[in-house]
């Protein structure tokens, strides 16, 4: 326990933690809306390559974030265009969009394989670096951490507690009915899944340009789909994200405290996978219960197209 | 919707599209797909029609190439279409296959006291049963997944500690000693897959002879046909074409057999019902899980059975590509198995399709991985073709139901 | 009186896969100020799809409110030109996970969800109309069908429209519960405002509305005055004929005869079987039942009180949590399914989705259980070609080819695919058939359940034991030799047809108790 503590290895399960954090969120909504969005993967990557060569190009970092969102958000455009207008297939039409970024990624980073880029610095949050313990832990990154800070708590208030959040619930719930109360079903998640894809094109951004701060080809190695898995994880609620990303946060980072227990490093790759596929089991297994399905679990319509 | 003076609106079709017009319409999507592809392409700096045009060129140099990835495609493209058509959604096929990989090599390392003409077979039949153990997790997500798309999630997440579980090896156990490289040695010679180079069939009734060795393919009317048009980059000598066939493995007769089995056992309809009660069973469950279930079949059953098959046969595609072909582990996965979930789909979900589809994606794969140096292509150029092929079949079967029309206001 | 709702000319066709069907075709229509309209039809005559139109455009025709065209795209146009409605499928209505506050969306403005504004709008609204007892805080799938019905009802008062429309009503209702409606419906009436009410059950439409419109295959065919008409006709009786033979279009329904059988032998005993739906409410409580050959037990009761459950737990599609099942002296509890069918058992369950494959073909559905017959992995294909070209020809099943998915056939044919499989299974060793069916004429045109209905008595005759499962009264008292009823999860009753009478199943299915109904 008293490894976990420790500053060091605090900060870096909150870097990696936010990385998670912030395309979950986005997924939330998605999903949420009843799309399943199954390109994050695809998203993250696209938008970190991008991000990265934009920044490199434009020597600006915020071009490069914005960017990043930006790309996240077309490319779950295309996705929205299939399953929504055209009423494909999500699943495929998301593994499609996985494939196309991953794809899209090496030609948008090509050209700054190996390059430096300056990326986001840490900011010590004035007074609450002070707070023993948890102070050095949580506020001393960048913005993008403390961004995501913000959106948790904004994010669930939205969902919970305004007209719009009840209207994307009801949408991912049951869009006849909520069409019948003169909801506009399309629209809705039309913008859940593009916010969706900008909080994975974010995430992405994040990941290049201020958790690891460099580009390579298949850096991501399929985290994205640990994001999906999270989703289920938080029970499809903010505030679970903010539980399960620190969780699998951990997992990631604390493989590299076991390594100097002699156990080698490809065994230790393997656990943030298999830890995740525990509780996608575990979970699987409680939310199979009727019981808890009508309480809580996946939106009743969700991956189920609407044909009005 | 209204564009300019036109309203644009979908309507359904009377009934839905099958057979040849589907067909149609799915090469129609393909060729759209392409066009957007070269698109894309012209943004980045590269001429399309070059690009193309130099794909088929390099294809016709390196048919033997073609066919090497062929096998590959194929074995894992016919393991998916079963499981898709039971709405299983394993996209795992990539870890199945890299697992397969481990086996055909571990078997020839820990079996090499054994006759080859038992070792081989014992590799395929090893690479079979540890692809499809790499494939039951899947078994348990899709009859127990709680939400939708527990088993892509879980299928996915397979592959990376297959990735990593040959990274260890290659990188500990089984590191090649001499060169010290991350890579495991070469399998012997003596343990690998028969190549077409090494037959030589003689059919006595016929009295007809076939050499693949030597096989030389005069194309002087292809030739005239394309000495006007040369907008490729890459200069060919194409009078001096032999083909070798030594990356041809054998193992292309058992992907073909096994496609045929598949397709006559499973996938055939004769007087409009399948052939077999599991070929029935998959096509129940997969439409209407429900409607299976309360006609007393067994949805746990049936999904097993297509996932042993789906991981046994990435599996022995595993196998081919190691011993038939590189013979030796690296430590990165190249991908195949996503590119086979586009070529799965592209196929129609039908063993003959898929044969037609595999073939299409080894020329695009063999002629990118040529081109990639010329051109400066990113290792993943091949994922875009996928990606975007992919969305284009999805919009097809679109159209299988509705058509687009427009009227003036 | 004033002319609030005027429908002319309107059209509505709906392209399925191969078919095209005219919902409606010209209909015109038209809605008074004050009066409660009643429409009429069977099922897919069209009515819900015209009022269906007034939410979304229809293809032809103009709609004028107050005199007023009027342009209805979408319901949030029609929501605020002051129309309510409470649609006929909650499941497309409700939101089981959300609570009755977050279902109702209409009334709420502004950015932030304020429930508590809701909840008290609710209880007003509750209290002013005299709806009974509903918790705002409640989710809706903690409800009984009945309360679900009464939420739907009130989803559409809630914003106070000035037409009201109520799409089959009562098919979840309690007679007690009934009555209020029809109270709260004068009561509106009273106030002014005008009612549109979509039901097929006749008595209602005659006894409340002011004026009937009936239609027939998507076209109008008479709109009557009915407190004139009540006036011309001798009996009630003969004015709900009269309306029937509108409503069919011919001589409806005519009578079965069930030829007197002496049943021999036990086929299917279950004792004291308990289970539990979904949600883990115990909704079959210690039901035993007893089949004979040569018998139709009917087993009457409102839908949703445990008959679906107890069917599922005997054929071990749901756990049961006590009890046994014995078919022919054989204890088969807790054999799987194929296992039980084997036995000789077929069933028909209501839900079409359990038992059609529709994109399959029709033959490929006929299939379902005799595929499995042949004792290699292979199915025997020119044999079973061959018993499905004889089955579509002998339950007359009107499809262009065996080899059409299922989805292009109407609704009738299907349920004939259906019965013509099941019907079909041959039991082991020349046993009868043990046959379980559930509402098997539900939501079917009148040809095809007379069909029906005469097939179930040439199966009884054939010495098959059926277990017919209905809450329609008049199929459960034409064709029961004895008639059980099961309300809340019990058996209230067991009566011999000869004694039964609809008053005294009614009230078993109400929840009185049989000693207090044969008293």
């Amino acid at each position: 326990m008293a490894e976990i503590i420790n500053p060091v290895l605090g900060q870096s399960i909150v870097a990696a933690a936010t990385f998670f954090l912030i395309p979950t969120l986005g997924e939330i909504y998605t999903e949420r809306s009843g799309i399943l969005n199954l390109g994050i993967e695809g998203m993250i990557i696209a938008s970190a390559a991008g991000s990265y060569a934009i920044t490199f190009l434009t020597q600006n970092l915020w071009v490069g974030i914005i960017f990043g969102i930006f790309l996240g958000g077309i490319l779950a455009t295309i996705h929205a265009v299939i399953t929504i207008t055209f009423n494909r297939n999500q699943i495929v039409s998301g593994i499609g969009l996985t494939i196309f970024g991953t794809g899209l990624s090496g030609f948008l980073g090509r050209d700054v394989i190996g390059k430096a880029v300056n990326g986001l610095d840490k900011i010590e949050l004035p007074i609450l670096y002070d707070l023993p313990v948890i102070g050095p832990i949580f506020f001393n990154h960048t913005i993008l951490v403390y961004l995501s800070y913000i959106l948790v708590p904004v994010l669930w208030f939205i969902l919970y507690k305004t007209r719009v959040g009840i209207l994307i619930r009801t949408v991912g719930e049951n869009p006849s009915a909520a069409f019948n109360q003169g909801v506009n079903v399309r629209l809705i998640r039309y913008l859940c899944t593009i916010f969706g894809g900008m909080c994975a094109g974010l995430g992405g951004a994040y990941l290049s340009l201020s958790w690891l701060n460099f580009w390579s080809e298949g850096m991501t190695n399929g985290k994205g789909w640990i994001v999906i898995a999270l989703v289920v994880v938080s029970l499809w609620n903010p505030l679970g994200a903010l539980f399960g990303s620190y969780l699998f946060g951990s997992f990631d980072v604390l493989q590299f405290s076991f390594q100097q227990i002699g156990i080698d490093t490809s065994i230790l790759k393997m656990m943030p996978y298999l830890s995740t596929m525990t509780f996608l089991a575990l979970w699987a297994i409680i939310l199979s219960q009727q019981k808890v399905k009508s309480i809580v679990g996946a939106p009743t319509a969700l991956a189920t197209p609407f044909e009005d | 919707m209204r564009i300019f003076h036109y309203e644009v609106f979908m309507q359904k079709r009377v009934s839905t599209i099958t057979g040849l017009k589907a067909i149609r319409v799915r090469i129609f999507a393909l060729f759209c797909g392409l066009t957007v592809i070269g698109i894309f392409f012209g943004f980045l700096g590269i001429d399309p029609i070059a690009l193309y045009v130099d794909i088929f060129w390099v294809n016709i140099l390196l048919f033997p190439n073609t066919l090497g990835r062929f096998i590959t495609l194929l074995l894992i493209s016919i393991g998916l279409a079963i499981p898709f058509k039971a709405r299983i959604d394993n996209i795992g096929a990539e870890g199945q296959y890299v697992i397969g990989t481990l086996a055909a090599f571990g078997t020839s390392l820990y079996f090499s006291f054994l006759d080859p003409v038992l070792l081989i077979p014992l590799m395929f039949i090893n690479g079979f049963i540890i692809g499809a153990i790499w494939a039951l997790p899947v078994v348990f997500f899709r009859a127990k997944g709680g939400f939708q798309g527990a088993d892509v999630v879980a299928s996915f997440l397979m592959v990376f500690p297959a990735v990593f579980l040959m990274e260890y090896l290659v990188s500990g156990p089984w590191r090649d000693r001499e060169t010290g490289f991350a890579y495991s040695s070469l399998i012997p010679e003596i343990n690998r897959i028969p190549v077409l180079g090494d037959l030589k069939i003689y059919i006595p009734l016929l009295d007809f002879h076939l050499d693949f060795s030597s096989i030389s393919f005069p194309m002087v009317n292809i030739k005239e046909l394309f000495e006007g048009l040369s907008l490729g980059t890459i200069q060919i000598n194409i009078d001096t074409i032999r083909w070798d066939f030594s990356p041809v493995h054998i193992t292309i007769f058992l992907a073909i057999f096994l496609t045929l089995i598949a397709y006559y056992f499973i996938f055939r309809y004769v007087n409009g019902i399948p052939k077999t009660k599991i070929g029935y069973e998959i096509n129940v469950i997969g439409k209407n899980p429900l409607a299976g279930r309360t006609a007393g079949m067994s949805f746990f059953k049936v999904i097993l059975f297509c996932m042993i098959i789906s991981g046994g046969l990435a599996g022995l595609a595993g196998v081919g590509e190691i011993a038939g072909n590189q013979f030796r582990l690296g430590t990165t996965s190249p991908g195949y198995g996503f590119t086979a979930i586009a070529v799965t789909y592209l196929g129609g979900l039908n063993p003959i399709g898929i044969l037609v589809s595999a073939l299409f994606f080894s020329v695009l794969s063999v002629g990118g991985n040529a081109i990639k140096l010329t051109k400066g292509l990113p290792g993943t150029a091949l994922d875009v073709f996928s990606g975007v092929i992919l969305f284009f079949v999805l919009l097809a079967e679109f159209f299988f139901r509705y058509t687009i029309k427009w009227r003036r206001v | 009186m004033d002319i609030v709702l005027e429908m002319q000319g309107v059209c509505k066709t709906f392209y399925g896969d191969g078919v095209i069907v005219k919902a409606n075709d010209q209909v015109n229509f038209n809605l008074k100020k004050g009066e409660i309209h009643a429409l009429l039809g069977e099922n897919g005559a069209g009515k819900s799809t015209l009022v269906g139109t007034l939410f979304r455009k229809p293809d032809s025709g103009i709609i004028r409110l107050n005199g007023k065209e009027v342009e209805l795209n979408d319901p949030i146009t029609a929501l605020n030109y002051g129309l309510g409605i409470a649609r006929q499928d909650l499941t497309k209505s409700l939101i089981e996970r959300h609570t009755i506050a977050e279902n109702i969306l209409s009334i709420s403005k502004g950015f932030f969800l304020s429930l508590t504004e809701i909840e008290n709008e609710i209880i007003k609204v509750l209290n002013m109309y005299d709806l009974g007892e509903l918790d705002p805080k409640v989710r809706i799938w903690k409800l009984s069908g009945g309360e679900k019905q009464r939420v739907e009802i009130l989803k559409a008062l809630i914003s106070d429209p000035d037409i009201l429309i109520l799409d089959e009503p009562t098919s979840m209702l309690t007679p007690t519960e009934i009555d209020n409606l029809f109270k709260l419906l004068n009561k509106l009436k009273a106030r002014g405002k005008s009612i549109i009410l979509i039901s097929h059950h006749l008595e209602e439409a005659v006894n409340y509305s002011d004026r009937i419109t009936i239609l027939r295959q998507g076209k109008v065919v008479d709109t009557i005055d009915t407190h004139k008409a009540k006036e011309n006709w001798k009996s009630e009786e003969e004015g709900i004929r009269a309306i029937a033979n509108l409503m069919v279009g011919r001589e409806s329904l005519y009578d079965l005869y069930r030829e007197p059988l002496k049943p021999v032998n036990v086929a299917i005993e279950i004792k004291g079987i308990n289970a539990k739906n979904e949600m883990g409410d115990e909704v079959v409580r210690g039901v035993g039942l007893k089949l004979m050959d040569n018998q139709i037990v009917g087993l009457a009761g409102i839908s949703g009180n445990g008959q679906a459950e107890l069917v599922e737990a005997m054929l071990n599609l749901r756990k049961a949590d006590s009890g046994e099942v014995w078919i022919r002296g054989m204890n088969i509890t807790n054999k799987s399914i194929r296992a039980i069918k084997n036995l000789g058992v077929a069933y028909v369950p209501e839900v079409r989705r359990k038992a059609l494959i529709l994109d399959l073909s029709v033959r490929e559905n006929l299939l379902l259980n005799s595929y499995q017959y042949s004792p290699t992995p292979m199915i025997e294909n020119d044999n079973n070609a061959l018993i499905t070209e004889e089955l579509i020809d002998r339950f007359n099943i009107k499809t262009p080819s065996p080899l059409v998915p299922v989805r292009t056939l109407s609704g009738g044919n299907r349920q004939k695919v259906v019965v013509a499989r099941e019907f079909s299974v041959i039991p082991p060793d020349g046993a009868g058939l043990i046959l379980i069916v559930e509402n098997p004429t539900f939501g079917l045109d009148v040809g095809t359940t007379q069909f029906v209905r005469e097939e179930l008595l040439k199966m009884r005759a054939a010495g098959a034991a059926i277990l017919l499962v209905s809450s329609d009264l008049t199929e459960i008292l034409t064709l029961s030799d004895v008639i059980s009823v099961m309300y809340k999860g019990r058996i209230m009753g067991t009566v011999d047809s000869e004694d039964a009478t609809r008053e005294n199943i009614g009230l078993l299915m109400g929840g009185v108790e049989l000693e207090e109904v044969f008293s």
